[in-house]
């Protein structure tokens, strides 16, 4: 490939890995940011015009709608080359298989019944490009009676297992499940399908050969339940936000929010005594074991709270942290931002974006010693790089561009 | 299961010393794709998960389970239900890591892996002489992964690893719940999540070592994990400096977008309308054609605007109805749904069934198991459930013989070291 973008002589972990998403929102493009953000070349299609669905989710600076200004969709882009290619059309179609020629790896979340009408279904892709690796991410896996069924992150939450748990607490019953929050159960399948991918990939290299990987939004949740299914194969137990009552520890609200405490045995109960400055009823019995402790839970939260109540969670925190007590802030995004640790972790991205400025973003949870992550570039504007990546390096001309313009194909 | 054609990590070795569930889980998942996983273990101190009554720690039944069905003594480690659901087709040798024998015989072990996993505190792996300087220098293309709460540097890296705390550490606690409701922890999933990320930053680094025959070192944050894996809300603080709250289902873009009780007791689906025509498909296939030329409802921001009032009039609707009918109804409209499943709804469900998501494992202690599989199919190399978990220290002899060489008698006493039952 022609049109070197980056001059870059740290090593990356990924570099070399030239991949194409077709993918909207958050699952496979967090899936394609995990490979960008490790130095793997990914190259963003989108839509002509409306662009992926997130350029209209927002946040935006000052809560005006701007498609390369939308929050959701800078997060989960970083370090990606965007172009913009109608797919549902022959035309778009024909520009993808050139890119494809090129790739190790393609991500799409289209749906089975449409990416077989389209021939991106594994089987036709793998007629053309035999060493391909074709990651699929869809709401339900691609076979199954659920195959076509439409659904996003919330329906993930629900139908594998996790939103039945939520909010813990009986008094909830008469109140819908919850998903937990964020684009949380959207990422859980980014992180499976990249893991897949990468998998697919390691065999790739060592025998030629591509394949196709199939990742189910819900099955990425059901995997994270698996110890609470386990308990319904074992013992025949269903939980349900009315059992999941937590025993020994529990999120209290305290001057300026919550903290969280966890109890689990009685020398960290010692330590959150400690904490609260040795108070006598502590060590009473109904409070002294576990046991003991579980039963009489609701109150021990009243009375951690009553405590707490008197407290900021910087106060409580640093209580905590000197005697090592099991203690945690439930942290808002401010606290997050300015936390020293994360700061001295190198945790955030200062990225410098033309529609937004320079913004501090969250960064990756990994530090890998050799191949650093970083923000090499920001997330693309629609159709930035059509001129680079169809031009410069599949050698289109420039008249050619103008008329797939005209037609609305780029 | 010897047919299977192999996963795409065959061949590849991993030392684990993971406990508990984040770190053992970053393994499972590479069983799952074919590596081979050697666990050190300990009887003299074994990994919590393995005592009985684990999965219910937080429970007070649990005392009044185990009573009514004592163990023997000698399966008093090889009863728990929570260790074997994470700790599949690995295979398991026991050594005493507090005596010179047994870190020797680590090392060794170590010498002849791809990888070494540790979820100790950050420290401990140094502190037992197993610190990452020392596995390079005896398997200089070594890819080491330390898992911790609050990552191995860092002046909070001392943190201790609870779930609930790295969930609200993280920032996810905070933003999941109703609006007017208290915060609401996760647990298991959260240290799943966290060892989801751990198997990826592994992959990565085999990439990088099959490219370069270069190793390296990887530290992974739990609450790190957490807060990359929210996107909007974090955002919205970078872009306008706002601190976003906890709403439930509810979602910026879409409306309606929640969870709607059904017939049935406890019974629930989630429904999001995501554009015009899904939103003129629910009122059709509700066969509430006048919620189209409600005014309230007129357009997206009116919805969004009046969404309380729309999601009660969704919910007089949905509560007629069963789960499995509506979902099949609205489907078929074009409209998002699916159902809030229990585990036991998930574990009969067809769709789950005829994908394949359970495996069926015999057990020595436990017997038939059906547990989740891996969470991917991988058309040439499948990923797959191998096996169960082993016994602790099943497999000392016979993977002392075949990676080092040692005599039985040598490995035996090695395994005794480790403390008996």
């Amino acid at each position: 490939m022609r049109g070197k973008i980056t001059v870059d002589t740290l090593p990356s972990a990924l570099g070399g890995l030239r991949v194409i998403e077709v993918a909207q929102l958050a699952a496979g493009p967090f899936c394609g940011k995990l490979l960008a953000d490790l130095g793997a070349e990914v190259i963003k299609v989108e839509p002509p015009g409306s662009g992926d669905v997130a350029r209209r989710r927002g946040p935006f600076p000052d809560d005006r709608p701007d498609p390369d200004a939308s929050g959701s969709f800078l997060y989960f882009n970083t370090n990606k080359l965007g172009v913009t290619a109608d797919v549902t059309t022959g035309e778009g179609r024909a520009l993808l298989r050139e890119l494809l020629a090129n790739a190790d790896l393609l991500i799409h979340d289209l749906q089975p019944e449409q990416a077989a009408a389209w021939h991106l279904d594994y089987a036709s892709l793998a007629l053309h490009c035999p060493r391909l690796v074709v990651t699929t991410i869809t709401p339900f896996g691609t076979t199954g009676p659920w195959a076509d069924f439409k659904g996003d992150g919330m329906h993930a939450a629900h139908a594998g297992g996790e939103a039945y748990l939520l909010p813990a607490g009986a008094e909830w019953l008469d109140r819908p499940p919850v998903k937990p929050g964020g684009l949380v159960t959207d990422c859980d399948a980014g992180v499976f399908a990249a893991t897949g991918s990468l998998a697919a990939i390691y065999h790739q290299r060592a025998t030629g050969k591509g394949q196709h990987v199939d990742c189910s939004k819900q099955e990425a949740v059901l995997n994270l339940c698996r110890a609470i299914l386990g308990k319904f194969t074992a013992y025949g137990v269903v939980e349900s936000r009315g059992t999941r009552r937590r025993r020994l520890g529990n999120n209290v609200r305290c001057r300026d929010g919550y903290i969280e405490f966890m109890a689990l045995n009685d020398p960290l109960w010692e330590r959150i005594g400690a904490m609260m400055g040795g108070p006598a009823w502590c060590s009473a019995p109904d409070y002294q074991t576990t046991a003991s402790r579980s039963r009489h839970i609701d109150e021990v939260n009243d009375r951690v709270e009553e405590w707490a109540a008197e407290h900021t969670r910087a106060e409580i925190y640093a209580r905590a942290r000197a005697i090592r007590a099991p203690v945690g802030r439930v942290a808002t995004a401010d606290e997050i931002f300015t936390s020293p640790h994360l700061s001295d972790r190198g945790f955030f991205a200062e990225v410098e974006h033309p529609a937004t400025g320079v913004t501090t973003y969250p960064g990756a949870p990994y530090r890998l010693s050799e191949t650093p992550w970083r923000v090499k570039r920001p997330a693309p504007r629609l159709g930035e790089h059509n001129a680079l990546v169809f031009g410069e390096r599949l050698g289109h001309s420039s008249q050619e561009l103008v008329h797939l313009r005209q037609l609305g194909v780029i | 299961m010897n047919e299977t054609p192999a996963g795409p990590l065959a061949g590849l070795r991993v030392l684990d010393f993971g406990v508990a569930y984040a770190g053992p889980y970053s393994t499972l998942l590479l069983e799952f794709l074919g590596a081979e996983v050697i666990k050190i273990e300990s009887r003299r101190r074994p990994d919590l998960v393995r005592l009985p009554d684990a999965l219910f720690a937080s429970d007070p039944t649990s005392a009044q389970r185990n009573a009514a069905n004592p163990a023997p003594e000698a399966d008093r480690l090889e009863r728990s239900v929570m260790f074997h659901d994470v700790n599949l087709g690995k295979l398991s040798v026991a050594i005493d890591l507090t005596t010179p024998e047994g870190i020797a015989v680590a090392k060794q072990l170590a010498g002849v892996s791809d990888i070494v996993l540790d979820n100790f505190s950050p420290g401990v792996m140094d502190r037992l002489g197993l610190g990452y300087e020392v596995l390079h220098t005896l398997k200089p293309d070594i890819i080491v992964i330390s898992t911790s709460a609050a990552g191995s540097v860092g002046p909070e890296s001392d943190s201790l690893g609870f779930a609930t705390i790295f969930n609200a550490e993280g920032g996810l606690t905070h933003l999941t719940g109703y609006p007017e409701g208290r915060p609401a922890e996760s647990r298991d999933s959260t240290d799943l999540r966290v060892g989801s990320f751990g198997a990826f930053a592994l992959l990565a680094a085999l990439l990088y070592r099959q490219t370069t025959g270069r190793g390296q070192y990887i530290d992974l944050s739990a609450r790190e994990v957490i807060t990359s894996e929210i996107g909007d809300e974090l955002m919205d603080f970078a872009l306008n400096g706002r601190v976003p709250n906890r709403q439930g289902n509810h979602d910026p873009m879409s409306v309606p977008h929640n969870a709607y009780r059904c017939l049935g007791e406890d019974r629930w689906i989630s429904i999001a309308i995501a554009t015009e025509a899904e939103w003129h498909a629910l009122c059709a296939a509700a066969g509430h054609p006048e919620w189209e030329r409600d005014p309230r409802f007129a357009t997206v921001l009116d919805r969004k605007r009046n969404e309380d009032e729309l999601d009660t009039l969704v919910e007089c609707w949905t509560r007629e109805h069963t789960q499995y009918e509506l979902v099949e109804r609205l489907q078929r409209a074009g409209v998002a749904a699916a159902p809030t499943l229990t585990m036991e709804q998930a574990y009969r469900d067809p769709h789950l069934r005829e994908r394949g998501a359970f495996t069926r494992v015999e057990h020595r202690v436990l017997g038939r198991r059906d547990v989740v599989g891996p969470p991917w199919r991988l058309s040439k190399t499948p990923a797959a459930v191998h096996g169960a978990a082993p016994l602790l220290g099943e497999h000392t002899s016979s993977v002392l013989d075949r990676l080092l060489g040692m005599d039985e008698a040598t490995s035996q006493r090695l395994d005794a070291s480790a403390g008996t039952v």
